[in-house]
């Protein structure tokens, strides 16, 4: 196979407009993480759950789309509330297994069902085949909608952790939780908070993307190990940090499809994150 | 005098171990009381009570005639209990502008930040300058400062100063301890201070406690302590 300039050039338009949603979906893991201290084991799995919500809504009973992204998304922020008091505030200040194995449970609980609701067929959800040429490369207009909800939501995060007094109050607890509740800072509302919004971000980066390729239920895990690897490229807690190493690990990622093959996406994100890992361990970006 | 906060019996500790074996104290309105002691005796472990931020096992803490034993932290900080803690705890990658934002959280205090960041800045000139940076930054003192200014963003109607002298030099602590006693002259905030360095907190108390292994041990007005020949030699001997 020849590579062509507007194959490469392709791959990168893509890598931008999936990264975007790759570095939402991270956004997602890297607040939780950054703020909690928590390691969300059930990322993947509530990425995969609000897959299926959009499919279920708008192929199974067929409400129209934007309304089914909408009820996904508001459906995983209030299992985000229901999962902190659930399985997450008993557990934090204990030792860090707890956290990881109660995380870790919740996901496996999800993935349960939808095996049993759906099996393990792959999935697609029918959306429209209108493209757009971006640089020569065609690019569909759902996916270019998806990447500027994502990049949209992204610098909304950044607003809210850097000019509201919520997300203040998020940052001072991530530096200093004793001093911040000498501040008045109601430290366990902030850190439920905290975790609705990594949640929310993690199911509207899973309802876009649902649109863009076909999904099983294990699909989810693939995407939490792109998280792992945004979050250590951009740095823990930083929305535009997210945002950047997303789409640093969409471009390589649609790059090594359009020269290799598409299947080898997550061996790139492995070796990206070793090789951060190895070098740059702090990220590329400063963090919160 | 009436006063401001009282303590009675108050025990609580850190897990299962007790630190406070029924602790009584008062602080009167408009007054800098001292809690003195040596390391380990449980000085902060009572500030830390008296805030919320621990619990109470038993024993109550009434706070301007209101009895505030089972308010959690951030409602007793918006009624006006405030902590300096020891070790400053300020928000070190936050500018100095930020930090005193974060002193302004509750909501009380949040209206009249405009007038507050004037009032702060009258005390502690040094932190106009240094807005922007990073308090990480600053100087051990400017930290301090920063802490206190801080607490005063938050309308204390008490004031408590945890070990504001701590890893300070000498004249840089004096300093501090003077501005501690302007706030009270100028801003007629009641203060509770508590310092392992019993000159410097006798020197600008009115009254002083003495705790020794989770109890109080002794009190009485400041000077009086202070000639105390079982203090000195407990505690004075080094000055």
């Amino acid at each position: 196979m020849v590579v062509s300039p507007e194959l490469i050039m392709g791959g990168l338009v893509s890598g931008i407009i999936i990264g975007s949603l790759y570095g939402l979906a991270a956004l997602g893991l890297s607040i939780i993480w950054g703020v909690l201290k928590v390691v969300n084991l059930s990322h993947g799995a509530l990425i995969a759950l609000s897959m299926y919500l959009v499919y279920t809504l708008s192929v199974m009973y067929g409400v129209p789309l934007p309304v089914a992204l909408l009820a996904s998304i508001l459906t995983g922020f209030l299992l985000g509330i229901a999962a902190y008091y659930l399985f997450v505030h008993r557990v934090l200040g204990g030792p860090e297994l707890a956290s990881l194995l109660s995380t870790f449970g919740f996901g496996l609980i999800i993935l349960g069902i939808l095996e049993l609701a759906f099996g393990g067929i792959a999935r697609t959800i029918p959306v429209s085949q209108h493209v757009i040429e971006v640089g020569h490369a065609p690019i569909m207009l759902v996916q270019i909608i998806g990447a500027i909800i994502a990049v949209a939501v992204a610098v909304g995060a950044y607003l809210l952790l850097y000019r509201t007094w919520f997300g203040r109050a998020v940052r001072a607890v991530v530096m200093n939780a004793e001093a911040s509740a000498l501040m008045g800072v109601n430290v366990v509302r902030v850190l439920a908070l905290s975790f609705t919004l990594g949640v929310l971000f993690a199911v509207t980066a899973g309802s876009l993307l649902s649109l863009a390729y076909s999904f099983t239920p294990e699909t989810g895990t693939k995407y939490e190990l792109y998280s792992f690897t945004i979050v250590v490229l951009g740095g823990l807690g930083n929305p535009l940090g997210s945002l950047v190493g997303g789409i640093i690990l969409g471009i390589a990622e649609q790059l090594t499809s359009v020269i290799v093959s598409g299947s080898w996406g997550p061996l790139v994100a492995f070796l990206i994150l070793l090789v951060m890992l190895i070098v740059r361990p702090t990220g590329l970006f400063a963090k919160l | 005098m009436e006063s401001i906060l009282e303590i009675d019996n108050l025990h609580t500790g850190y897990g299962k171990i007790p630190v406070l074996w029924g602790v009584s104290l008062r602080v009167e309105k408009g007054s800098i009381t001292a809690l003195i002691g040596s390391n380990g005796a449980g000085k902060t472990t009572t500030l830390r009570a008296i805030v919320g931020v621990l619990p109470t096992w038993k024993g109550r803490i009434v706070f301007m005639g209101e009895d505030v034993t089972k308010t959690p932290s951030y409602l007793r900080v918006e009624k006006g209990i405030v902590l300096v803690p020891e070790g400053r705890g300020i928000f070190p990658q936050m500018t100095v502008y930020e930090n005193l934002l974060m002193g302004a959280f509750n909501r009380r205090a949040r209206s009249k930040i405009g007038d507050s960041l004037e009032r702060v800045f009258n005390i502690f000139p040094r932190l106009k300058e240094r807005l922007n940076q990073k308090a990480g930054t600053l100087s051990g003192g400017e930290q301090q400062m920063l802490a206190i200014a801080r607490g005063l963003m938050a309308l204390p109607k008490l004031l408590m100063v945890d070990e504001a002298s701590l890893g300070l030099a000498p004249k840089l602590a004096i300093e501090i301890m003077e501005l501690i006693k302007r706030i009270r002259e100028e801003e007629g905030i009641s203060i509770l201070v508590v310092e392992q360095n019993v000159h410097y907190a006798l020197n600008i108390a009115d009254y002083a406690y003495v705790l020794e292994t989770g109890r109080i041990r002794m009190e009485g007005p400041a000077n009086e302590i202070a000639k105390n020949p079982e203090i000195i030699r407990a505690y004075l001997g080094m000055h």
